[in-house]
């Protein structure tokens, strides 16, 4: 799947047994890692078996017998208006964190570099690069204080002389909602990938440009722009990659009983019927399953795309 | 920013840079004000709260509210479990990945292409949370801390990143000490691994944060609330007295000591990293960019 720049060189024929045994010691290195790996990456694949099987927690993955017929868990999928609504809600959502979290990064990337004086700019850098490295849980906490009922907003809205108003208890709100605070968290850190390919533009580029008499916007325009459109690229196709994926965290910790059904993705569909309702293991399963493989296939696609676009992919 | 359009050319320049300026720090207003005003609720007494809710600054500060989470709640428990799990997990993620990253730097033996492909299918396809929980209870790890210790253990990301760094080093040293008779292992522990502290460093602090904020495998896995670590244990002060919004203005009087425990709680399990975190930035962003120019 990567690029393959590892092929083997044909120029000493040796035998298989031989370069085997010549390398053992790297096979050692590799082998507590490989076997984690298989144990705990691949073992979870082997489960999604368990989608085409009538799961009995007595009888184990190994031991349950198959549906009957085999793709029964499927057909209850997609007779579930529930999943379905997830389902559309998940790429609605999808989009727009992409859509409304991707532009940020890069504006803040264009404008720190702008700024002059390091130390600034590095104490401004800890600030916005900050709440990335928190938990789901605690930026909920915090965001409670801002929006819920006795939050900050509220006060502002009460000292103002308004009605105070329960933004998170409205449905119509919470998305837009999540959309900030992703932001919020995500943007500072997001820009240093921005700013570290900037920092690797030659500054000799600049001072052709200078002489040539371009101004700061042509600069942005035509050297730091280009430079990092590449690494944009690459986090717009992470991104669509994610699309199904994103945020089970944040709803779960941002979302009460009352707004739950428009914040309802596949994963916290799957978290709640399997963890918090009666669980049925081989449903669930299927569910994941089916998300897993059109994640999949969302990345492989963008994944072309960028290669049409001559920007190298990822894989 | 089009004032600067009318404008003549070095004057145009000194209009963005005050612009840019007064936007960049009102940026960081917007990333501070949700801290503050947490930091300054939970030093609040109830009736100053219930009073005037936010406020720049407490008129009778307390700490009222952080003896309650210490005393009142599994609070302290839950720290020394989290420092627990952080400390053992990142030791074995970091086993695990540096090993691994080390071998896989290594060019031209059989079966390379195979378990980098192996590794880098995991970051596109996995089998989700369903099987991972089976594959957990089919272990017989259902309930027990190291659950939480060695399940989560691989990163693959965090992995690359090192491999990364392992393949820019210089195979120089690596040769020498091999022609002096040096065993592989003694070349990656007393050679290799040394030159890598950046790194290590570097990555280690990945594996540290993710596993202090680890909430959702210790909420599917350890049913004992004992077990439970930090963030997991703010979330049942978060969640259970009332839930996040149910915000009705009527009920302030009851609920608002609660509002002081939940800020108060927030601070505390978020104090470890922002200890931390201003000191070390430099390091957390050096992983970004050596991953970022591969993977």
């Amino acid at each position: 799947m990567e690029h393959n720049d590892t092929a083997l060189p044909h120029v000493r024929k040796q035998s298989l047994g031989t370069r085997i045994l010549k390398n053992r010691w790297i096979y050692l290195f590799l082998l507590p890692g490989i076997a984690f790996v298989i144990l705990f990456c691949y073992g979870p694949m082997y489960g999604l078996v368990v989608a085409f099987k009538d799961y009995k927690i007595s009888k184990g993955i190994l031991g349950s017998p198959f549906a009957d017929p085999w793709f029964s868990n499927f057909t209850l999928m997609l007779k579930d208006k529930r999943f379905i609504a997830a389902f559309f809600n998940t790429i609605r959502m999808g989009l727009a964190y992409i859509i409304t979290g991707f532009p940020g990064p890069i504006i803040l990337a264009l404008l720190l570099n702008e700024l002059h004086g390091s130390r600034y700019k590095r104490t401004l850098q800890v600030i916005y690069t900050f709440p990335n490295f928190l938990s789901w849980v605690i930026v909920g906490g915090l965001m409670t204080t801002i929006f819920a009922g006795e939050g900050v907003v509220n006060s502002l809205i009460r000292a103002a002389g308004g009605q105070t108003y329960g933004f998170l208890t409205d449905k119509g709100l919470i998305r837009p909602l999540l959309y900030i605070t992703s932001i919020w968290k995500g943007t500072g850190w997001s820009a240093i990938l921005y700013l570290a390919g900037i920092a690797s533009i030659s500054p000799e580029l600049y001072e052709a440009a200078e002489v040539d008499g371009a101004n700061r916007y042509h600069k942005m325009l035509y050297i730091t722009w280009p430079e990092i459109r590449s690494t944009a690229v690459i986090l717009l196709i992470l991104s669509f990659g994610g699309i199904m994926s994103k945020g089970y965290d944040q709803i779960l910790n941002m979302t009460n009983a009352v707004v739950r059904d428009a914040a309802e993705t596949i994963d916290t569909y799957i978290y709640r019927i399997t963890f918090q309702e009666k669980p049925k293991y081989g449903f669930s399963t299927a569910i994941g399953l089916s998300k897993s493989v059109i994640n999949f296939c969302f990345l492989l696609i963008a994944n072309k795309l960028a290669k049409l676009l001559g920007e190298g992919g990822i894989m | 920013m089009n004032r600067e359009g009318t404008t003549g050319k070095l004057r145009k320049v000194e209009g963005f840079d005050v612009f840019n300026v007064i936007f960049l720090l009102f940026l960081a207003l917007i990333v501070i004000i949700p801290f503050y005003y947490t930091i300054v609720r939970s030093f609040l007494t109830q009736q100053e709260f219930i009073m005037n809710g936010t406020t720049l600054l407490p008129r009778q500060p307390t700490l009222g509210n952080y003896r309650d989470i210490f005393v009142g709640t599994g609070m302290m428990r839950a720290f020394f479990n989290s420092v627990l799990y952080t400390v053992l997990g990142t030791a074995f993620s970091m086993f695990l990945a540096t090993t691994l990253a080390y071998g896989l730097s290594k060019k031209n033996y059989p079966g390379r292409a195979l378990f980098q492909n192996m590794i880098i299918f995991t970051m596109y396809f996995g089998g989700g949370v369903v099987p991972f929980f089976l594959l957990i209870k089919d272990l017989g790890l259902y309930g027990n801390r190291f659950a939480v210790v060695i399940a989560l253990a691989f990163n693959a990301f965090n992995m690359i990143i090192l491999r990364n760094f392992f393949e820019a080093l210089p195979p120089d040293l690596e040769e020498a000490a091999m022609l002096d008779g040096a065993s592989a292992v003694r070349i990656f522990w007393q050679i290799v691994l040394p030159l890598m502290k950046p790194a290590l460093a570097t990555v280690t602090l990945y594996f540290v944060v993710d596993r202090w904020n680890e909430w959702f495998w210790s909420n599917l896995v350890l049913i004992d609330s004992k077990m439970w670590p930090m963030q997991l244990e703010l979330r049942q002060i978060l969640w259970t007295s009332s839930q996040m919004a149910a915000d009705v203005p009527a009920e302030i009087g009851r609920r608002t000591y609660a509002e002081g425990m939940k800020a108060a709680a927030v601070i505390v399990t978020m104090l470890p990293i922002m200890c931390v975190y201003p000191f070390l930035q430099k390091y957390f962003a050096k992983g970004v960019m050596i991953g970022a120019i591969k993977s």
